[in-house]
């Protein structure tokens, strides 16, 4: 077992970037996670900067307003070119310039505000219908009774109608099962890089010629070798899923209900035996390092964008949907996309990872023999 | 003289490498290909109109019928709820006036504004004609988004960073502890600050050949002009891979760890710090800036991504030469302690 002891002794040296990646993987998974513990509506909060040029009584009842459902952070200072940055870098879905002459504006009928943001974008619309609403209510009460009752106004607008959820299930369930599928993406990345990178270094030391060499001359048999080889990578591959599944776990303790827990780690399982099958490939062609850790990049990347895993499918083109179809990360969140499938309806997924799994253990045995030839 | 042809050598040697220009070209013309396929559409998606189902009994039916993005038609209540089960429509307004949506949203969140406005005007108590429905309150400025091109100026950035690669291995190479050329070299009178110089200048060139590689590609490929500011946008890069050689040379410096080991450390924290800056998306940079913003203040990539976007699509410089000086900065401290961990290695002091 003396093959075994030494690469689980030489993956040991990879843990100073183990734990803070993944430390740093779950900080990011646990940010980006947002609960919904009721199953009521909520309307969709907004970020918004605004502008406040007037600093009138009608102004603040707007930014009041506001504020009620959305996060407003309000400045006195005009940086045209700061407020369009936020919009275009999409750090918040609209500013609001509430011009000097705000009032007169409002009673004249006026624009009296100028609203920065992606008009394509829902977001936008959202935010110039309550705009409208609010501005359009002040108007007629100035021209009715000729001045503004703001305490009148702020009655109305809070006089809401109720909105219900269709189904009592789906509200806060899916916001759960989208938190989980998304760490579920993410982990499947970390997985990938962490395998291609620390299996893929660790490899191309223990295929230089002369390691070989000595183990050619070696009493160990090639098939022990290989056996010890695999076993050794598997246990520390299985480690690894347990982290990321434990994570799951941990991270989102209480809102598992509907999620297809067995699915996921299964799906775990096999884009790990897929990354190492890969990486088995890639080492029988390289023993460069730089070869080695551009393609883990590259792949990991490559594949984590086609197959959906950082930018949502929907996004993309057609031909984009059509390559991602092929790709085994694809596949893999194919293994719970839908949150109540049948086993049936997701055997076609497991069946071309395992495919894909066998084709690169192929490849990979063919290349290695070729390279031991050489060797000899 | 001697110095160049150094440079020269070293420059060749790297080149016969095909492992090496494999990953300081293919590999960032191959990566940028990728997101320009899958990104291509992102930020054009439109608002479309939202289907709506109202109750026969809802008095103001009429007016939804008005809202040029709402399509709305009559239906029961059973058969809104199947409806809505199917996401055919976002919402059923009930006799009362009331809504049923399936899920929270945008659509519904607009659609439930505008039932509130139908049923909020009737509160105000304000008579009809008072109602100014033709003016324009909103002068509506249109910002055309395109989040992909963070991702390329990410991208970019982070491929300035990859001098870290060269200078770390540099660094390596000449420790005796760690490689045979660095026994050799700490035996020989071999000037140490020459060999330094000749291969910090040649990973400059192959990281400044790499980025210009990188910018051609999009220059050519990408249908919108991202490079409007081209010597600011030089400049900035320079800087990173200016950066990029002296955090390498403090990887490089790690003791007791072999070089394959060592290398997966430069990959890891660059692939990190791009995707804190934007790389995967404007998701997680957006949540971090408005979480915790002093990570993208700490990371130099950040710096470097938001300049190029700054100085290319907004014809801002600001914090331009704030980004320059950190860069140099952390040059100058990797320096410093690389100088100081390098002396009194030479052979006559060992």
């Amino acid at each position: 077992m003396i093959v075994f002891k030494i690469i689980l002794l030489h993956f040991w040296k990879f843990k100073w970037f183990i734990i803070p990646l993944a430390l740093t993987f779950f900080f990011i998974a646990a940010m980006f996670s947002s609960f919904s513990d009721t199953d009521s509506f909520a309307t969709q909060e907004l970020n918004v900067t605004v502008v406040d040029q007037s600093q009138s009584e009608a102004s603040n009842a707007l930014i009041d307003y506001l504020a009620k459902t959305h996060n407003v952070e309000t400045t006195d200072e005009f940086n045209r070119k700061e407020l369009e940055e936020a919009v275009f870098l999409a750090e918040i879905h609209g500013a609001i310039i509430l011009d000097q002459n705000f009032e007169e504006n409002l009673a004249t009928g006026e624009p009296a505000v100028e609203v920065i943001g992606d008009q394509r974008a829902a977001a936008n619309t959202q935010l110039e219908t309550e705009l409208s609403k609010f501005l359009m209510f002040a108007n007629a009460q100035i021209n009715d009774s000729g001045s503004l009752d703001i305490s009148k106004l702020d009655s109305a607008l809070t006089d809401t109608i109720e909105v219900d959820i269709n189904s009592d299930e789906t509200s806060g369930n899916e916001a759960d099962y989208n938190n989980v599928a998304a760490y579920s993406n993410f982990a499947a990345y970390w997985l990938m890089l962490f395998l291609m990178l620390s299996v893929g270094n660790l490899m191309s030391e223990y295929n230089q010629s002369e390691i070989q060499k000595r183990i050619t001359v070696s009493p160990l048999s090639s098939t022990s070798n290989a056996i010890q080889v695999f076993t050794s990578q598997f246990i520390v591959s299985f480690l690894a899923v347990l982290i990321m599944f434990s994570g799951i776990l941990v991270l989102y303790h209480g809102h598992l209900e509907n999620v297809p827990l067995t699915r996921i780690f299964l799906a775990m399982i096999l884009i790990t035996v897929f990354t190492l099958a890969m990486q088995f490939a890639i080492n029988a062609l390289t023993t460069n390092r730089f070869m080695v850790n551009g393609l883990a990049n590259l792949i990991t990347l490559g594949m984590a964008f086609l197959s959906g895993i950082f930018i949502p499918l929907e996004l993309f083109g057609d031909t984009a949907q059509k390559i991602a179809e092929f790709l085994p990360l694809y596949h893999y969140t194919e293994l719970y996309r839908v949150p109540n499938t049948s086993w049936s309806e997701v055997i076609p997924s497991i069946i071309i990872l395992l495919l894909y799994t066998v084709a690169f253990m192929i490849i990979g045995i063919i290349f290695n023999n070729q390279r031991k030839s050489k060797q000899s | 003289m001697n110095l160049l042809r150094l440079t020269k050598y070293l420059l060749m040697i790297n080149f016969k490498d095909f492992g090496f220009l494999f990953w300081t070209v293919f590999y960032p013309i191959a990566l940028i290909a990728i997101f320009m396929a899958t990104t291509s559409n992102i930020g054009h998606e439109s608002l479309s109109d939202i289907e709506v189902a109202v109750d026969k009994n809802y008095e103001y039916g009429m007016i939804l019928d008005q809202i040029d993005f709402i399509k709305s038609e009559e239906m029961t209540e059973d058969a809104a709820k199947n409806a809505l089960a199917n996401e055919e429509i976002v919402g059923f307004v009930t006799s009362d006036g009331n809504l049923i949506v399936e899920n929270s949203g945008f659509d519904s969140s607009i659609l439930e504004s505008v039932i509130n406005q139908i049923h909020q005007t009737s509160l105000l108590g304000i008579s009809p004609e008072s109602f100014n429905y033709d003016a324009n309150f909103i002068k509506s400025t249109d910002m055309d988004i395109a989040p992909q091109v963070v991702m390329y100026y990410s991208t970019l950035a982070m491929i300035s960073f990859y001098t870290i690669f060269t200078s770390m291995e540099l660094i390596t190479s000449m420790r005796p502890n760690l490689s045979l050329m660095g026994s050799r070299f700490s035996a020989s009178p071999f000037k140490k600050s020459s060999y330094i110089i000749a291969s910090s200048i040649a990973s400059l060139f192959l990281g400044l050949l790499t980025c210009g590689l990188v910018i051609g590609f999009l220059m050519i490929f990408y249908q919108d002009d991202l490079f409007s500011n081209f010597p600011a946008t030089f400049l900035i890069i320079l800087a990173g891979n200016i950066a990029g050689l002296g955090l390498g040379f403090i990887i490089g410096l790690i003791p007791n760890i072999n070089i394959n080991v060592k290398s997966v450390v430069p990959v890891v924290f660059i692939v990190g710090l791009a995707f804190l800056s934007g790389l995967m998306g404007p998701g997680l940079r957006t949540v971090l800036n408005q979480k915790l913003p002093i990570i993208n203040e700490l990371n130099p990539l950040a710096h470097v991504t938001d300049v190029i976007y700054r100085v290319n699509l907004m014809d801002s410089f600001e914090g331009y030469w704030t980004a320059v000086f950190y860069l140099i900065g952390i040059t100058l401290v990797s320096c410093i302690i690389t100088l100081v961990a390098l002396r009194r290695k030479q052979y006559d002091s060992l």
